[in-house]
């Protein structure tokens, strides 16, 4: 079955998982930024969309509790999965990954003409599953004791309960911002895929995408991929010079800005 | 029966007339109101003046006291003699200062308000100067604690209490517990919460079970823990703070480390498309 569409990315269940994860950090960003940064003057404008701070905190913990639910949802369908048989590995780095990601850099710097050829998964799809992997675990043991100190409190000293809050706190900076600038670039605002890839909805790639990007996969089903992109039909925004301007403008602007806030504090 | 009969106005005056006259005899029936009322119109009439001071050594002391402030303090229908039973004629001898002032005020005030550490030299943490009053507002004028005025209301306690102690402010604010309570939250704790009434826990495990258990109920070995850690650390105070510090620092590198990667491939991605794209050739 597998084979059978190489178009096919999510099916029912982990486009569920990926909607409900999104819902969950959204909500976790939108409850959590205010305590983080509760000296700024929008904090407060936020608690008051959920009436009082008491509240606003139960809302997060409940986000939590729907992001706990995502995990144990995606633990029990990988054993399932293995079960069967069918648990797929793809995701898995390899050392051709590392290759892919020279490649990859070296091509768009222009020191290769020939653009790199990726799998099913490309080495950025698979950083940024494990990136997942590694964010919801430093957020749910770090959360788990921010949540339950006294328990805590009980297994280990005072300064780890302190360290895992600064990184609760700098993990969340860290996916927010991996969000924002990494992943809605890569599923939202690359011309190619503008003003979103359908995968998440739908399921499925645009083949213009699959022949781009997964180029491997498409030859293992199709044949030789060779001029299959000037046969199929592209998303309308792929060439469009004043999206991919505007596009620069803010992506620049993004970096510049994170990179003048956060440079100066690490001095100090 | 006629001439019993009051017109309306008449009526209204007598009946004011009457509860008044009631009421004055209500509150003047306790003797003790009554002699406080004397005794401190008689003290008043100096002290109610402003301006009037005496000089001790080398201090000019103010001895005024506002009659008013004074009435409406919790303390306002007590006689002046029951703090200052030292100055009962005219001739007052001498006038504490100093450290004799200190002892002479804590133990006047406790004299009432009784099961304080405070002063008694045991867990406080205060320098010697400071007596019930540096806290509680002067004491001829004092107002509650409840009260919006007071410096230890629990809206003014943290600005207070961090006019001497700035680096807990700081770690405070930091902590969870004040951005809870900056922003909004009734059940967070301040300053006093923890500390009881000026009692730093250090070195008490009893206490720090008392004050952390307010909140959190854990067991011994988490009470000990507890009392054991640094409290008032910040990620950016690497000595007292160092494992908060170091995971600040790995994280800051790994953000910009990630934002380079993510913005650079984005920047990168889109100036290819532009390029090849003015070239006229298929922008892969």
């Amino acid at each position: 079955m597998r084979h059978s569409d190489p178009t096919m990315r999510f099916d029912i269940h982990a486009r569920l998982q990926h909607g409900l994860l999104a819902v969950s950090l959204a909500v976790l960003m939108l409850t959590g930024f205010p305590i983080k940064y509760a000296h700024t003057t929008w904090a407060p404008a936020v608690v008051r969309l959920f009436g009082d701070f008491d509240t606003m905190l139960r809302v997060h913990l409940a986000a939590a509790g729907l992001l706990a639910f995502v995990v144990v949802y995606h633990l029990v369908m990988c054993a399932w999965g293995l079960v069967r048989g069918r648990l797929d590995f793809a995701v898995v780095p390899r050392l051709r990954d590392f290759r892919d990601f020279a490649h990859h850099l070296s091509y768009l710097v222009g020191l290769r003409s020939d653009p790199p050829r990726f799998g099913k998964f490309t080495w950025w799809e698979k950083f940024e599953y494990w990136a997942v992997v590694w964010g919801t675990t430093v957020m749910g043991v770090s959360g788990l004791t921010l949540a339950f100190p006294e328990w805590a409190a009980a297994y280990v000293p005072r300064w780890v309960i302190g360290a895992l809050r600064v990184a609760h706190s700098n993990e969340a900076l860290l996916a927010f911002l991996a969000v924002l600038i990494g992943h809605s670039y890569a599923v939202h605002f690359s011309p190619s895929v503008f003003p979103s890839s359908p995968v998440w909805y739908s399921g499925k790639l645009r083949l213009s995408q699959l022949i781009e990007d997964h180029a491997l996969l498409y030859e293992s089903v199709a044949g030789s991929a060779a001029g299959e992109l000037d046969r199929v039909p592209h998303s309308r925004w792929s060439h469009n010079r004043v999206l991919i301007a505007l596009e620069l403008v803010v992506y620049a602007g993004l970096v510049a800005w994170v990179f003048a806030t956060l440079v100066p504090l690490l001095p100090r | 029966m006629d001439s019993l009969r009051l017109s309306p106005v008449a009526a209204l005056v007598l009946g004011t007339l009457f509860t008044a006259l009631v009421a004055v005899a209500v509150l003047t029936a306790s003797p003790g109101a009554a002699l406080a009322q004397a005794d401190n119109e008689l003290c008043l009439g100096c002290h109610g003046q402003q301006g009037l001071t005496t000089v001790v050594g080398d201090r000019e002391i103010d001895l005024y006291v506002d009659p008013q402030k004074y009435a409406a303090s919790p303390h306002g229908k007590e006689s002046c003699n029951s703090c200052h039973p030292q100055f009962q004629g005219f001739d007052h001898g001498r006038v504490a200062v100093g450290e004799e002032l200190r002892a002479l005020t804590l133990a006047t005030c406790m004299s009432c308000h009784q099961g304080y550490d405070f002063g008694q030299g045991k867990v406080s943490c205060h320098p010697d100067p400071l007596t019930c009053d540096g806290c509680h507002g002067p004491i001829h004028a004092l107002v509650p604690a409840s009260d919006p005025a007071s410096p230890i209301n629990r809206a003014n306690a943290v600005g207070f209490c961090s006019s001497c102690h700035e680096k807990e402010k700081e770690s405070y604010e930091y902590s969870f517990h004040g951005a809870a309570r900056r922003l909004g939250s009734q059940q967070a704790p301040l300053c006093t919460d923890c500390h009881g009434h000026l009692s730093p826990v250090n070195g008490n495990a009893e206490q720090a079970t008392v004050m952390c258990g307010n909140c959190h109920r854990g067991n011994a070995a988490a009470m000990a823990n507890l009392l054991q850690g640094k409290e008032h650390v910040t990620p950016w105070d690497r000595r007292d703070g160092f494992p908060l510090w170091v995971v600040w620092k790995f994280f800051l590198v790994v953000i910009l480390a990630n934002t380079a990667k993510d913005g650079s491939l984005a920047v990168l991605d889109l100036i290819r498309r532009l390029r090849s794209r003015s070239r006229g050739g298929d922008p892969r």
